[in-house]
């Protein structure tokens, strides 16, 4: 479903991603991790293209781009981001719109659908997130983990073949981070395609079907979850995962 | 000082004489301020967008355009209209130049708080729009201009009563505004004091609607943000 052929992505100076080939199947649920400042956010937003990559060529469903260093066309993002939503950290939910109304805006204005069969799906989504009751309240009214579920309803408005997560939980107090989890966990057991960046190690266990551990801008490790977290053959892989897991004890 | 009269520093008769004649002219005020902002709007909303435009062929014509306007006098502005374009064959009513010259005039400064409101909606909302498939016009009505307004308003209000009071400027070229009558009137009775404390008080007045005007959208505005 996804290819990602030798990605590339160089800020200024900087190269983040080096050369980074991936290739993820139909229902798959992706886990990347890794220390901070080593690429995993630059290669996800690459994946919906907020961020350009510098060489390499990416391949979603049956749309293939190359990319030479130029900004990809108007037409190659539209393309490659009908099959994609992305979650953010910050959620970035829209504030001058109530819940249900950030549910219903991209499809209402970018499809063009009928406003009430949106709502009554819309009330579904909700119903599924286990924000129905404050449906009509506005993101400010909520918290951290409502504001991060409704952000998930809104994606999900569109049926994206493609989630990607942004660090879902980062941003988030930490008796908060499980109700969003819970979500996402239901999604996978749907069958939903999931790229997750993410710092929660039990998390990425659990949910995952692989895990790639990625480090200086190189994917070092991929493999099952119980490999990678019990057995990880690379030294770079151990020594991260050892620091997670003492910080953590 | 033992002969004073407050006739002297006010006189009431007069002013109220005459109220009628200023009253007319304070309409043409509103009026001029009204469809000046209105286009002032419009033309600074254009001229924002196109100042932040990656295509130096739009930014760096927006850029020069209120570097000049912020940087010229109004009175000048409307002495061009009026006194210079009749040289080059154009030739409008008093009403229409001072129109033209405010609205133009103000663009500049309108131009300047819309871009600086629309910059500090956050990106992360342009992100989301993207990821969400709206197109840039979509995100740009719908998402940021919205959030925009709330953060401008109070700087607008304040270009709102700059432009009332900046049409006492158009008497120079005859139209008869409040500020036009005002004269008029000091030349009949010779009660200055009077007639420029009277007008003085009713542009205030304009100005204190505006500042309710100003409450009541901000209100409106702010209705989505927690106290």
């Amino acid at each position: 479903m996804i290819k990602v052929e030798n990605l590339s992505k160089q800020f200024d100076d900087v190269e983040v991603l080096k050369s980074i080939s991936l290739e993820i199947n139909k229902g798959e649920v992706v886990s990347i991790i890794g220390p901070s400042g080593s690429g995993k956010t630059t290669l996800l937003r690459c994946l919906n293209l907020l961020e350009t990559p510098s060489r390499g060529s990416l391949q979603i469903n049956d749309v293939h781009v190359t990319f030479t260093g130029k900004t990809p066309s108007k037409k190659q993002k539209i393309d490659i981001r009908q099959f994609s939503g992305m979650v953010f950290q910050h959620f970035h939910l829209f504030p001058h719109k109530t819940v249900i109304e950030n549910i219903i805006e991209a499809p209402l204005v970018v499809q063009k659908r009928n406003k009430q069969d949106l709502l009554r799906e819309a009330e579904g989504l909700l119903q599924k997130v286990g924000l129905l009751d404050h449906k009509n309240q506005y993101p400010e009214q909520l918290s951290g983990g409502q504001k991060q579920r409704a952000a998930i309803a809104r994606i999900l408005a569109l049926k994206p073949d493609l989630l990607l997560f942004d660090e879902p939980t980062s941003a988030l107090d930490p008796e908060l981070v499980g109700e969003v989890l819970t979500v996402i966990k239901e999604l996978a057991l749907e069958g939903q395609t999931m790229v997750i960046v993410t710092h929660e190690m039990d998390f990425a266990r659990e949910v995952s079907d692989r895990v790639i551990f990625i480090a200086d801008g190189h994917i070092v490790e991929q493999g099952k979850p119980e490999d990678i977290f019990k057995a990880p053959t690379e030294e770079r892989t151990q020594k991260f995962l050892q620091k997670v897991l003492l910080r953590r004890a | 000082m033992a002969d004073f009269k407050w006739e002297y520093l006010f006189n009431v008769e007069i002013a109220l004489d005459s109220l009628p004649f200023i009253l007319e002219g304070a309409w043409q005020t509103i009026l001029i301020a009204l469809v000046s902002m209105f286009f002032a709007l419009i033309m600074g909303l254009f001229v924002a967008l196109a100042r932040m435009n990656r295509f130096i062929g739009l930014s760096l014509p927006a850029r020069l355009f209120i570097s000049f306007m912020r940087g010229t006098p109004l009175l000048v502005i409307l002495f061009i209209l009026y006194f210079g374009f009749p040289m080059v064959g154009i030739e409008m009513e008093p009403l229409t130049a001072a129109i033209i010259g405010i609205s133009v005039h103000f663009s500049a400064y309108t131009a300047e708080i819309i871009r600086s409101a629309i910059s500090s909606v956050s990106k992360g909302q342009w992100e989301a729009a993207e990821t969400l498939r709206m197109n840039y016009w979509q995100t740009m009505i719908r998402i940021i201009l919205p959030q925009a307004t709330r953060i401008a308003l109070p700087p607008l209000s304040s270009t709102f009563m700059d432009i009332i009071k900046g049409t006492s400027l158009a008497m120079v070229i005859t139209v008869s505004e409040m500020f036009y009558r005002a004269k008029v009137v000091v030349g009949q009775t010779y009660e200055s004091l009077t007639l420029y404390i009277l007008v003085a008080l009713i542009y205030w007045a304009i100005c204190a609607l505006v500042t309710l005007l100003q409450d009541y959208l901000e209100k409106k505005a702010n209705r989505y943000v927690a106290a």
